[in-house]
């Protein structure tokens, strides 16, 4: 059956060669077709590409498609998705697909409307089965040297050009001249008549500072010493600044903000959703390095290139460190059942991410085709995926491969990254043999091996040649690619233990980061498809940044370069994006209100010269985030409260001039944080890792993909976060995207979270704790609620709340009395628990002002 | 049409919408497109999705050549299979049930689907769709997002972002899901969408939507929240009604209304018998697929405008995937969901509710025209090529069937519909236009069916 098949197969073929014109040498000069095919094309077919086609196929330039219907040549190049006509086989023609509608992308015309008639299609059936026949063109065959030349770009989109040197206006206001940031508010309030609000209260201020700063409400001792301090506002205030930047806290508050940016998950997103135990360790760096004040510039470069600078670093602490930075890399989204499956959406979203993350413009969209709003070419993101396509990334498996890759050894030692790779090799092969030793495939093969070798045996004790044996045996051995010598030689029991013992003796430390690979250009992908690849291109940055290219060889990917480039302080993006990612966490909207998107289609800034000056400051203070903080805290606007004014909000309802300030619902991170700790529960101990089920005991895969939520008292920074499954909590009330970089939350209020609020086990938990706290702060039941209200909202009840709640804690008593009659001791504490479940979940304590 | 607007106010009436919708403030209200593109053909969607891939050649798509050239090889295969093993020779197979014709339109069901074929006459049977990837997740995905990649909002969420809901007291985007789908809630989340858009996922049986029952007494929580509303109540006035203060106030509002009308729309005690009966619900019976299909038409009464039912596990175990499993596995399948998904056919009708409900009985792919494992083996592996669904109601036409596969139902030959082409079908139906239906993310406008779909015009009524 095979055999006839194949023959009937070659005899096509042959048929085919002789007759079809399809030849590459018919194809550029077409022997003269038959006078009656040229009659039925200028009646049948050339009509209808005039009419139907030729209107978006101009073949011009700017065209909507690249395809060009006006030569039998262009219609045989084709367009992006390869050949328009196979002359002579219309099935494998596009332009037959299309037409007849039975393509998956293509259908044409496309307007339903237009759609051809069934005579007509017969007609292009007909024409092409014939050869497709043309009369003598007189254009010429389109060829390479033809295709689109490299453009050079220029543009006037502002986030582009350079920075200017900015002096901030003089104001006539003594109260709005002490600061440069108050200055630049006040000269536009004023511009746009606009009345500043007053001052908030001391109270109000510590509460929205220590929410903005470390994500928690001040103690009442807190609140205390700030309203007794004697010294000034701003003196008193700053101190306050101060306290809140030196607190760890500050860091879990700000490193969490970054790790949305750098779409931070503990596990991968493929199929399985397998699960990266060591991706805390770059957390935990984030979180120290805003503690430590880490300057901006050097924060970005450890994130690309930490890899590379720890070759030179000394010190192996620090190498270590600088390696586990580039988690950032490493932490891109994976995809489907294998491993590396789709990588070039893996380094789609390692471009994302710098794209939007760093640099503020939507890179991304350069994938399939040139940016259609901003001046980025489709050779701008080619030129930095050959950057990333040079890029080793790790892989903690997948579900056809449940080992993990490409981890990076801790210490510099080359010998150290050399056994770690040789080691998951090994690994790997055992694992594959140990999974498929079953295989119906394979069995064949595993018996006659058996055979074999027990003839072998038998021989060598009856002392017969072997040789013929042994040369079957070696074949044996080899086959299936050689992948299952050891299942042959050693069997299953050996494989296992083998594995075991491997697993229990890793050669170093190895890391979740990644490393180079060959470095090599890359190409481009035609439509963003990989399948379908164009031209090499250099690997380079963004051509309209710097027209000057990198010189990158075989030696480096270019990670180290594309990180000073960025961190370049002439770089027009990197200071004014992070700038505006500071301002929008402290006011509650960017200086530019599309915080990852400066470019075309982002919104204007509201304030350029503020942003342009800030920008400036950053990189005159030598890229320090807390500098940039006091800042941005330390001046009048920021002080302002955040009642309204209608004269004002009638203009400029979304308060885009600050003239007060916004009040914002508190995020996931900081509901949970802020009703543990004013609870009592909060664990304050630094997270570290997840105590996730070791990989070599458990794969994961579509049909079981790793689902976990792991209970901790810690804060909600350390909580595991995965890419298929929301965290529970974070998940319902707008946590942090893990999928893709963002720079913005959206606090929006659901029913479901209130359904949570009242009838969830977490909040009466957290209500019980809170209530024994405060029954113990205090004997009268006054004072109690003076001690409530202090907690949980910083200020003293007024005599209507006191009243109120007296009288509602005295009814829930009664209430809790006459359902459990036996238990009058608890009423009182049940009814504190009751009634604290209330403040933690009321909008005084979910809002700051 | 003016008999279904009259329906209407009677299901928005008893949804005691009258006397809450005042008390709603911007930002609890679902944002969305105030009005549909062009005027809808139908209100709400219910979508009956198979889990696993049922095989079209089994099922709706009759190929007499496979009984005919049954074991006959085809030769071997042209692509690399699931999971990475040595092609394989395609040895073609014989469909094990018998294909008989509706009577009315005489669209040929197989013997697994009785109770749906006699229904086929509602139907508009597809039998050229196509998706873009062989595996249950990426395919799965792709019906619900239209991607195989990445996360982006399904078209329950894209449904209730452009159109809003009825009532709000209940989401306008549930998914009634036993067990774990594949791909988990990516399926139903709102991902860039505003999450009032997210579906909801309500388990059938003892505790279908968490946290709808109060830890407390009534008494107690009713005190809890009286304070909890006087609180908020002053909070907001010293803010001016600050409209996100009150905002969230509406949550509370909506959420004590969803604790209300989300128990009542889920009870089946108050259908009678002969409804019951002619789903095959048994007396108490509150999480079989049947009383899921009652639950489903009780929460479009009821204004929801996206219900989704997954009849099966996300795991090949036990679903519809036949891959190196028997191909006779689907009578299971097919078992408990024919009678079932008839039987809501005819109670909409019934009830005047049909031309305003688009049904939609889909999967994520068909299955091969040949034996998986070789010759005379039981199973049938994915086939993203070609694959059989159809809608139903919301004014489509009923007994015609679209588009066409060769004759062993390898490949599509006729008028193909791609996952994408049905999308922008559906939400043509709903009144929304595939191309305008946009939502600005992360520097562009994004779509459901992203630069792709056409809407399939053959099977609308004009």
């Amino acid at each position: 059956m095979i055999e006839h098949n194949r023959m009937r197969l070659f005899v096509i073929l042959a048929l085919a060669a002789l007759f079809n014109p399809q030849h590459a040498l018919f194809a550029v000069e077409p022997v003269k077709p038959p006078a009656s095919q040229i009659e039925f094309f200028e009646l049948h077919i050339r009509p209808v590409l005039i009419e139907k086609c030729a209107d978006c196929h101009t073949g011009d330039k700017d065209a909507e498609s690249s395809l060009a219907f006006n030569s039998r040549s262009a219609l045989i190049k084709g367009g992006d998705f390869g050949p328009a006509i196979t002359p002579g086989k219309p099935q494998e023609s596009l332009l037959y697909q299309s037409i007849q509608r039975t393509h998956k992308e293509l259908k044409m015309p496309p307007d339903l409307d237009d759609r051809l008639s069934t005579e007509t299609i017969q007609h292009f059936q007909q024409w092409i089965e014939w050869g497709a026949p043309w009369p003598a063109e007189k254009t010429k065959p389109v060829n390479k040297s033809q295709t689109k030349q490299t453009e050079s770009l220029t543009t006037s989109h502002w986030c582009f050009l350079p920075r200017h040197s900015v002096t901030p206006p003089a104001v006539n206001n003594q109260e709005w001249a002490y600061s440069s940031i108050d200055r630049f508010i006040f000269a536009r309030l004023e511009k746009e008549n606009l009345t500043p609000a007053p001052l908030a209260s001391r109270r109000t201020l510590i509460r929205r500072a220590s929410f903005d700063l470390t994500g928690l409400p001040p103690t009442p001792q807190e609140v205390n010493d700030f309203l007794n301090d004697p010294d000034s506002e701003l003196h008193a205030f700053s101190k306050v600044v101060d306290r809140l930047l030196a607190s760890p806290a500050y860091g879990e508050r700000w490193g969490r903000h970054w790790l949305d940016v750098a779409r931070y998950a503990d596990t991968q997103g493929d199929v399985g959703d397998f699960p990266i135990p060591d991706a805390y360790l770059y957390r935990n760096w984030v979180i120290d390095a805003f503690n430590a004040d880490l300057p901006y510039d050097q924060f970005l470069q450890a994130q690309l290139a930490g890899d590379i600078l720890a070759a030179r670093e000394d010190d192996p602490q620090r190498a270590r460190q600088l390696k586990i930075a580039t988690g950032f890399i490493a932490l891109s989204r994976r995809f489907g059942n294998t491993r590396y499956e789709d990588q070039h959406l893996t380094i789609d979203d390692t471009i994302d991410t710098i794209g939007r993350g760093i640099m503020g413009v939507t890179l991304k969209c350069a994938r399939c085709h040139d940016h259609k709003f901003d001046p980025m070419l489709a050779t701008d993101y080619y030129g930095l995926y050959g950057i990333f396509e040079s890029t080793l990334y790790p892989t903690m498996g997948a579900s056809n491969e449940p080992s993990p890759t490409q981890l990076v050894a801790a210490e510099n030692n080359p010998d150290s990254q050399q056994k770690i790779d040789e080691y998951w090799e090994l690994l790997s092969q055992y694992q594959h043999q140990i999974r498929n030793h079953f295989r119906p495939w394979l069995k064949p093969t595993l018996e006659e091996y058996k055979q074999v070798a027990a003839k072998i045996k038998q021989a060598e004790k009856d002392n017969q040649p072997t040789e013929k044996l042994e040369a079957r045996r070696q074949k044996l051995l080899a086959s299936h690619k050689g992948k299952f010598r050891e299942l042959m030689e050693h069997g299953l029991p050996w494989l296992k233990q083998e594995k075991a013992r491997l697993v229990k003796q890793p050669p170093a430390e190895m890391l979740y980061a990644v490393i180079d690979g060959k470095p090599h250009h890359a190409k481009l992908h035609r439509r963003g498809n990989p399948s379908n690849p164009g031209d090499v291109v250099p690997r380079q940055f963004i051509n309209v940044i710097s027209k000057t290219k990198p010189d990158l060889g075989q030696q480096q990917s270019g990670r180290e370069e594309l990180a000073n480039w960025i961190t370049d302080p002439a770089h027009p993006l990197t200071a004014r994006v992070i700038v505006n990612r500071l301002w929008y966490h402290h006011f509650g909207q960017g200086l530019v209100k599309t915080v990852d998107n400066l470019g075309v289609l982002g919104a204007a800034p509201s304030h350029p010269q503020l942003l342009d000056y800030l920008a400036n400051q950053l990189i005159e203070q030598e890229w320090s985030l807390k500098a940039l903080h006091r800042q941005m805290m330390l001046n009048r606007v920021y002080r302002l409260d955040s009642f309204d004014i209608k004269q004002n909000s009638q203009r400029d309802p979304e308060n885009v001039f600050l003239w007060k300030h916004s009040r914002q619902r508190l995020d996931a991170e900081s509901i949970r944080d802020a009703m543990l700790f004013v609870s009592g529960e909060l664990d304050r101990e630094p997270g570290g890792p997840h105590p996730f089920t070791p990989w070599h005991k458990k794969g994961y895969s579509l049909n079981g993909p790793f689902h976990q939520v792991y209970p901790s008292n810690k804060r909600s920074v350390y909580l595991m976060t995965q890419r298929l499954f929301k965290h529970p909590f974070l998940g319902l009330f707008n946590g942090p995207e893990t999928n893709e970089t963002t720079g913005t939350r959206k606090n929006s209020n659901l029913p479901t979270q209130a359904l949570y609020l009242m009838n969830s086990p977490f909040l009466p938990e957290l209500a019980e704790a809170l209530g024994k706290r405060i029954l113990q702060s205090n004997s009268t039941e006054e004072k109690q609620i003076e001690a409530a209200y202090q907690i949980v909202f910083s200020r003293n009840p007024t005599p209507e709340e006191q009243a109120e709640f007296i009288q509602t804690l005295h009814a829930y008593r009664r209430q809790m009395i006459k359902e459990h009659p036996e238990e009058t001791a608890a009423a009182n504490q049940a009814a504190w628990t009751g009634l604290s479940k209330v403040l933690l979940t009321s909008n005084e304590f979910f809002f700051v002002d | 049409m003016h008999h279904s607007q009259h329906i209407h106010r009677r299901s928005l009436l008893q949804a005691g919408l009258g006397t809450t919708a005042g008390l709603l403030l911007p930002s609890a209200l679902p944002a969305g497109l105030a009005t549909p593109h062009h005027r809808p053909q139908a209100r709400h969607v219910i979508m009956l999705y198979m889990s696993g891939g049922y095989s079209h050649v089994d099922t709706f798509d009759p190929k007499p050549e496979l009984t005919k050239r049954h074991d006959q090889s085809i030769g071997d295969e042209n692509e690399a299979a699931v999971s990475g093993q040595p092609k394989i020779e395609r040895y073609l197979k014989a469909p094990l049930w018998k294909f008989r014709p509706n009577r009315e339109c005489g669209t040929e069901v197989s013997d697994l689907f009785p109770h749906i074929r006699e229904q086929m006459h509602e139907a508009a049977l597809i039998r050229s769709m196509n998706c873009d990837h062989r595996d249950h997740g990426e395919a799965t995905l792709q019906l619900h997002t239209g991607s195989t990649t990445t996360a982006m909002p399904g078209i329950g969420a894209w449904l209730s972002y452009g159109l809003k809901s009825f009532n709000n007291n209940l989401p306008s985007h549930i998914v009634i899901s036993e067990h774990r789908p594949y791909n988990g809630p990516q399926l139903w989340d709102a991902n860039f969408l505003p999450a009032v858009n997210g579906g909801v996922q309500v388990v059938p049986g003892a505790d279908p939507i968490p946290f709808l029952k109060s830890p407390t007494s009534r008494e107690r929580q009713h005190l809890e929240l009286s304070l909890l509303s006087k609180m908020n109540q002053r909070h907001l006035q010293q803010r001016q009604q600050d409209a996100q203060l009150a905002g969230r106030v509406a949550s509370f509002t909506a959420a004590r209304g969803l604790q209300q009308q989300a128990p009542e729309a889920l009870d089946l005690t108050k259908e009678t018998q002969e409804t019951l009966k002619s789903y095959g619900v048994t007396q108490g019976d509150q999480s079989s697929y049947a009383s899921q299909c009652i639950m489903a038409r009780r929460l479009i009464e009821r204004g929801v405008r996206f219900v989704e039912i997954i009849d099966a596990v996300g795991a090949c175990r036990d679903n519809w995937d036949a891959a190196h499993r028997d191909i006779a596995s689907h009578e299971k399948y097919a078992r408990r969901v024919d009678q079932p998904v008839a039987a809501l056919i005819k109670d909409l009708k019934q009830r005047g509710l049909l031309e305003d409900t688009l049904l939609v009985f889909c999967t994520e792919f068909g299955r091969s025209p040949w034996a998986q494992d070789g010759k005379g083996t039981k199973s049938r592996t994915h086939h993203p090529n070609a694959f059989s669904c159809w809608l139903a109601g919301g004014n489509v036409r009923g007994g015609v069937i679209h588009g066409e596969t060769d004759d062993i139902g390898n490949y599509v030959v006729k008028d193909m519909v791609h996952v994408h082409d049905f999308h922008a079908t559906i939400l043509s139906i709903m009144g929304l236009d595939h191309e305008k239906l946009t939502y600005r993310h992360a520097g562009r406008d994004f779509r459901l069916t992203d630069v792709h779909g056409h809407v399939v015009k053959e099977i609308l009524k004009a």
